[in-house]
Parts: C-alpha cells; structure tokens; sequence
C-alpha cells in the first residue's frame, strides 16, 4: 500500500513513540507541524505543548501569517511554558523559569500527573540546548521518560539536530523511536525541501526521500528514489 | 569595515555554516535584493536583519540562528550578565571596541 509521507508519519507515530522530527533551517518545519497536528489532534483526548524559551509563540506567529486557522488547530491546547518572555502573553497554562533540566522535568511531571491518550508536542528543546548545551544530556531522557508514562501518548519532538555535538545526536537518535529528517539542498538561491525517513515501523519506507513544497492547504511530495512518490 | 562589524560578520558566517551550510548565499541574496545590505546590516540595524531573517526561514530558525551567533561570541564578549538578543551582541560589542 502506498502512503502518503504526512500520513506516513501519523501512523507510525501513532504506533510507537517518540518521534523526531529532525528539521534543517529552511525546511519550512513549522508548515509541516500545522499539517501534522491537524491530522492527529483530534485522535487524542488531550493536546499538550511544551514549549521552551518562547519556541510555540515563534511558531504560532509565522504559522498565523500563512494559515487562516491556526488558532483552530492549535486551540485547546494546555500550554507548558519553559522560560519564557514573549511566551506569557499567550497566558500558559503553567510556567517555569530555571534552567536547571531536572528541575524542569520535575516541576513538568507534577504539573501534569501521568497522561493517557495525549498528543504531546516538544518545541524549542535545540533553542534551550543553545543555551544551556550541559543541561541538553540531562533533558532528554527525563523528559522522554516523564511523557511515556500513561498509556497511548504520542510525543513529537522537533529538534535540530545539526547543530550539537555527536553525543547529543546518539543521545536524541537513541530515544527517538521514529526518525524523521527535514532537510535542504541548496542549488545557487534555490532551496529544495526533502524528507527522508530515517526510522520507522514501516521498515519498505526507510531511507526513502521526497522532495515536498508547501502549498496554500497541503504538502506536495515527489518521489526521489523508488516509486511511492504522491 | 570597523572591528566590530568584522566580528559580528564572521561570527554570522561561522554560526550559518553550522548551522545552515549552503544557505549563507541564500540569505545574502536576500538581504541584498530586499534591502540592498550584507551581513553588516546586523551590526548596523540588529532588529531589521532578523526582520529579514525571520520572512526567509520563519521566526523559529530565525531565533536558533541568533541564539548560535550568541552562543559563538559569548566567549569574546566578557561576563557580565546574560545575553539574550543579537541588539544586546551588538550593544557589547560597541562598548567593547567604543564604536
């Protein structure tokens, strides 16, 4: 059967779960979550976002310039807040300052209990990594940890991976059960997108690729190799 | 160009090959066919060149960009307190060489 990438990541990210969502700057990652989150959103009786150092109000901003119904998709929302500035004016639903990873994957777990049957997104975890590379080792497995708890929960995380050292790359790879790679190729001032899935249940899909351009309402993908282009 | 536009320029070109490479043509073509300025523009006006960052790659890169241009002249920029934006780099960085 062939499937859609979109579709592709849904589903396996229903299946197993983390995923990461691996972007490169340029590769129009926020217009892939908007499409992601309206197609799985309504499969989850709780939607939470995590948001660190402002990510979700960034994202949010440039995804209302384009979408006409953002706010739509993204309402509802329980809104966590790690250090925030411009963040506070979307009044979170709970807010920590520190950049202390354990004290921040303590204060997250009791705020939110255990979860069941939650769409769980991480934003701004690279940003946060920028800021505080020590705390990045600490972060990830706690935070993965604290999320996976209940049962049927599916946790994104959007992460640029690029830019740190091998040993947070094996660190994110080796949580993440799903892998997912945004990427670029640059042809003099052209940019073409590329997906290509890195890791996934659906082994006939990985290391696949498609070229994808975002389009008014959808993604559009073309096939690079094999034949499952859409 | 004066000391500290000359850092800031290449502390841009180092953190766009690590995180962006292939894209610093990109950006400049940008900036020049948009407001007619180089790199130095984020010396010269810090809010206008992530403006323009910002409409090229989105709000998101355009914060992760910052903050590794931060990250990679922190070093260079003395002690004193948390730096959070490229305007408080340049603001430094004007102090440090009296520009």
């Amino acid at each position: 059967m062939k499937m859609n990438p979109l579709e592709l990541i849904t589903t396996t990210s229903e299946q197993i779960t983390p995923t990461l969502l691996n972007y490169e700057i340029g590769s129009d990652i926020e217009s892939v979550l908007y499409h992601l989150i309206k197609k799985l959103k309504g499969e989850y009786e709780e939607f939470v976002i995590i948001s660190f150092q402002d990510a979700y109000v960034s994202i949010s901003k440039y995804l209302d310039s384009i979408y006409k119904d953002t706010s739509e998709v993204f309402k509802d929302s329980y809104l966590i807040s790690i250090n925030p500035f411009l963040e506070e004016r979307l009044n979170p639903d709970f807010v920590t300052k520190t950049k202390d990873a354990e004290i921040i994957v303590g204060r997250i777990s009791r705020n939110l209990g255990i979860k069941s049957n939650t769409l769980f997104l991480v934003l701004g975890l690279d940003l946060y990594g920028v800021k505080y590379p020590d705390e990045l080792i600490t972060i990830i497995p706690a935070i993965v940890r604290v999320l996976s708890t209940g049962k049927n929960n599916n946790i994104l995380f959007m992460f640029n991976v690029k830019i740190f050292s091998d040993n947070i790359v094996e660190v994110m790879n080796s949580f993440a059960l799903n892998v997912f790679k945004f990427g670029i190729e640059v042809k003099g001032n052209e940019i073409k997108r590329k997906l290509t899935v890195i890791r996934s249940p659906l082994v006939e899909y990985n290391l696949r690729s498609w070229y994808y351009t975002i389009a008014p309402s959808k993604i559009i993908f073309s096939s690079i190799s094999g034949d499952l282009g859409l | 160009m004066s000391k500290g536009k000359e850092i800031l320029v290449k502390a841009i070109n180092v953190a766009l090959q690590e995180v962006a490479p292939g894209l610093e043509s990109v950006l400049e073509a940008h900036l020049k066919a948009t407001l007619n300025k180089g790199f130095e523009l984020a010396y010269e006006n810090p809010k206008e060149f992530k403006n323009a960052v910002s409409k090229l790659f989105g709000e998101y890169s355009a914060r992760l960009l910052e903050m590794v241009i931060i990250n990679r002249l922190k070093g260079s920029l003395g002690e004193e307190g948390e730096i959070n934006s490229l305007e408080e780099v340049v603001e430094r960085i004007r102090n440090i060489y009296g520009e």
